[in-house]
């Protein structure tokens, strides 16, 4: 059984083939050979050949409607997101982003011309570090100098205030110690002055 | 060994400046005796320009020094300068301070200067000024920071620090091995 239905597959697909063959065009023989008959009673109607538009650009010939191939039109569609789309707020730090056009590499200071410009740069910014620093110890030393005057001359106010107390306790004791210098002679003088209206002695 | 970049210039150029001010331009404008900087690994030389030219034909890893050795940059970025310097230093010094003879070996291993070790300070000196250490007969020990101007010195007490000190020529002996 199975030998006869194997061979009998083959010959009857052959036949098939055959038949199609003869009707000339590849396409439209096929459907042709079915509507064979149909052609025989009524005038089929035309045919509708699909037609692809072409457009002429510069560019080349482009095929309008023409089906693309998927892969092809999700990279495009990926593209175009990516274009649309807004970049994340990412931080990219500073040393991987390099500017377009730019040497890649270090940069070398090999002319005097650039030497001295940067020469120039530094001496302008340390002789105006050392001018401030400068400037800066001068005024302190300013006011440290009238703070020191201020302090002597505050010494030297309290100098002389010791000194007039001192000289008015001086002075007090020595009125006290002249009058009562004062009243002891008087009274010495006195009673000398009694003694020698009563008796002389006189030595020879 | 290649020349230097723009950064590594300005930071080199910061330092000198520090003891020499602009006496820098004596240095690198030699018409008689053209001379470069250069680096090799991590120091910076000062070359005459022929003896450069010459050490371009010598491979990296084979170079070993060349020219006078002015100091190294710091992983950070920053440049330190080394006493192998002192000479092109000492020539065009802008601040010095003297030690007397007393000074001279506590200056030598390593110390900072003191007040009863100053024999004399230039006039006119700010604070945390780049100087120059000498004896008092003018020969450069090394160099170092003033911690007070000079008008302070003169208040302080003997015990009290007049400079910090970078660099002395003691170090040729204690850093033999990294020195260069």
């Amino acid at each position: 059984m199975g030998t006869s239905r194997g061979a009998s597959k083959p010959a009857g697909s052959n036949s098939k083939t055959l038949s199609k063959r003869p009707g000339g065009a590849k396409k439209p023989g096929a459907a042709g050979n079915k509507n064979k008959k149909q052609d025989l009673s009524t005038p089929a109607p035309k045919q509708k050949r699909k037609f692809l538009k072409k457009t002429h650009t510069t560019a080349g010939v482009a095929q309008i409607g023409k089906k693309k191939d998927p892969k092809k039109k999700r990279e495009a569609d990926l593209a175009r997101l990516e274009k649309e789309l807004p970049k994340l707020n990412m931080i990219t730090p500073a040393g991987v982003v390099q500017p377009k056009g730019k040497k890649k590499g270090k940069v070398f200071v090999e002319d005097k011309d650039k030497m001295m410009s940067i020469l120039l740069r530094v001496n302008d910014s340390k002789d105006g570090q050392i001018q401030s620093k400068l400037e800066r110890s001068r005024k302190l030393e300013e006011i440290r100098e009238a703070r020191r005057k201020e302090e002597e001359a505050r010494n030297e106010q309290r100098k002389s205030k010791m000194e007039s107390a001192k000289d008015a306790i001086r002075n007090k004791r020595k009125r006290k110690s002249d009058e009562d210098g004062d009243k002891v002679k008087s009274a010495a003088k006195a009673y000398i002055q009694k003694k020698s209206g009563a008796k002389k002695v006189a030595f020879a | 060994m290649r020349p230097l970049t723009d950064t590594e210039t300005e930071r080199l150029f910061e330092k000198l400046a520090n003891y020499i001010g602009r006496n820098i331009t004596h240095l690198i404008d030699r018409p008689d005796d053209p001379h470069c900087f250069r680096i090799q690994k991590d120091r910076v030389y000062y070359v005459r320009e022929s003896i450069a030219k010459l050490a371009t034909s010598v491979a990296r890893d084979s170079l070993l020094s060349l020219g006078t050795c002015l100091g190294k940059f710091t992983k950070t970025g920053k440049f330190k300068l080394h006493i192998t310097a002192l000479n092109h230093i000492a020539e065009h010094a802008k601040y010095k301070v003297w030690v007397k003879p007393n000074g001279e070996m506590p200056f030598l291993y390593g110390n900072n200067v003191v007040k009863a070790h100053v024999g004399r300070i230039s006039e006119d000196t700010p604070e945390h000024q780049g100087v120059i250490v000498y004896s008092m007969n003018d020969t450069p020990l090394g160099f170092g920071v003033t911690a007070r101007s000079t008008a302070e010195v003169r208040r302080l007490d003997p015990t009290g620090i007049t400079t910090f000190r970078q660099a002395d020529v003691g170090e040729y002996l204690r850093d033999e091995d990294t020195l260069f």
